[in-house]
């Protein structure tokens, strides 16, 4: 039972990572392309993490999975963060010419 | 019937050889450089596969990491001389002949180092063998650090005089180039600047230590610890908190020379207790390992923070 229901968790955090991904090379511009990212990083390393949580069940696994989320999740954030701002500037840069 | 792992090994396979190809042959330095800094992490995934962490961790924090950060300085450099106008455009694109000349010498040293390989008979040679009957009764319980530390401390030895060397030469270079101002020095400070530093700074300093201190019983080890403590340093530098100054303060010097200083005070004083250099002593041997591999992890730490703030791309012209 557990292992079905992390197994059908992790397929549904590889799909978000698919979806992420192709965002990431589809979308047309950085803002949009960051949108993409952070859902796959999110959403798609935290259903990962549950379910790996779920099939291994042990607290020192769940955690440590649990703190590995946070930590991709806040450097996520962060570099996000940084390129938008990168963008913004360049962007207003090249409209003040 | 398929292993299991056999698909993931396959899929690394493939994209390491991917990576590294389009990494040699795309267009653009920063292309190149983060097409490395990713083929850095597979080969971090591919070491780990093989069960090799000691070598994950140093292919993950100073091929992919330390690595990339000196490459992307480089692009920097080359990109702002490019916008100064100076008349690099010549320097920096080789010719046709010279393209040629390199990737030809490149394949050669590949076929020869595949051929060594190919040859080699891994594992079960006499040296092998030795390594681990004596490692298994060795007082340090990582196999990797018995080897680092003590069997080929030689080599230890020596790549910390490479790794001093190095940074010497680079300061000689950037003294002899009297760079001009690369980089104009406007101390930045966006909103989610603090917030990343106060988290970073004890997590990676705790990661760091705990590195150094695992290492002789476990994966870990002074150079993947001086790695993450420098890599602290490199955020330090970014962000303006670390400002270079135009001499190294004595303070400074000591902590880079520290490592090889310990370490061949260490191999001459083994001459006293056994006929060799580089013996431990029966006692206190666990305790003088730690306290090199501690000098160690901080001339590292030091050299790579200096390779990295010295180089051009962070260059702040003081030679006006």
């Amino acid at each position: 039972m557990t292992d079905i229901l992390s197994i059908t968790i992790l397929l549904m955090g590889a799909f978000f990572f698919l979806a992420g991904t192709a965002g990431l090379l589809r979308f047309p511009d950085t803002p949009g392309r960051l949108h993409a990212l952070t859902k796959a990083d999110n959403l798609g390393l935290g259903l990962i993490c549950l379910g790996l949580a779920i099939h291994d069940g042990s607290l020192q696994g769940i955690l440590l999975l649990v703190f590995i989320w946070l930590l991709a999740m806040f450097s996520a954030t962060l570099s996000a963060f940084l390129i938008a701002r990168w963008h913004e500037t360049r962007r207003s840069e090249a409209e003040h010419d | 019937m398929i292993e299991p792992g056999f698909l993931l090994d396959l899929l690394l396979c493939l994209g390491l050889l991917g990576i590294a190809g389009s990494a040699v042959l795309s267009r653009g330095q920063f292309r190149a450089t983060v097409l490395f800094m990713v083929f850095g992490l597979l080969m971090a995934l591919t070491w780990a596969r093989l069960q090799a962490p000691d070598l994950a961790l140093a292919e993950a924090a100073i091929g992919a990491g330390l690595t990339g950060a000196l490459l992307l300085n480089a692009c920097k450099a080359t990109y702002t001389r490019r916008q100064a106008g100076e008349a690099a455009s010549q320097d920096d694109a080789p010719g046709t002949v010279f393209r040629l000349v390199a990737a030809g010498l490149s394949i050669l040293l590949a076929a020869g180092l595949a051929w060594l390989m190919y040859s080699l008979t891994v594992a079960d040679g006499p040296a092998a063998a030795m390594a681990r009957s004596e490692g298994e009764s060795h007082f340090l319980g990582n196999p990797v650090t018995v080897v680092l530390l003590d069997f080929r401390a030689y080599d230890t030895l020596l790549e910390m005089a490479v790794l001093l060397l190095a940074l010497i030469g680079v300061h000689i270079l950037i003294r002899h180039y009297r760079l001009p101002d690369l980089h104009p020095p406007a101390p930045v400070s966006p909103p989610m600047l603090t917030p990343l530093l106060t988290v970073a700074t004890p997590l990676m300093l705790m990661a760091g230590l705990y590195l150094f201190w695992a290492g002789s019983q476990s994966p870990g080890g002074a150079f993947q610890s001086g790695a993450l403590l420098a890599a602290l340093g490199v955020l330090y530098r970014l962000t303006g908190r670390l400002v270079p100054t135009g001499t190294a303060s004595p303070g400074l010097r000591l902590i880079l020379v520290i490592g090889l200083a310990l370490f061949s005070l260490f191999a001459c004083a083994a001459l006293i207790w056994s006929s060799a250099p580089l013996q431990y002593p029966e006692t206190a041997a666990y305790s003088l390992v730690l306290l090199i591999e501690f000098a160690l992890t901080l001339s590292i730490a030091a050299t790579l923070l200096m390779l990295f703030s010295g180089s051009l791309g962070l260059a702040r012209g003081q030679t006006s």
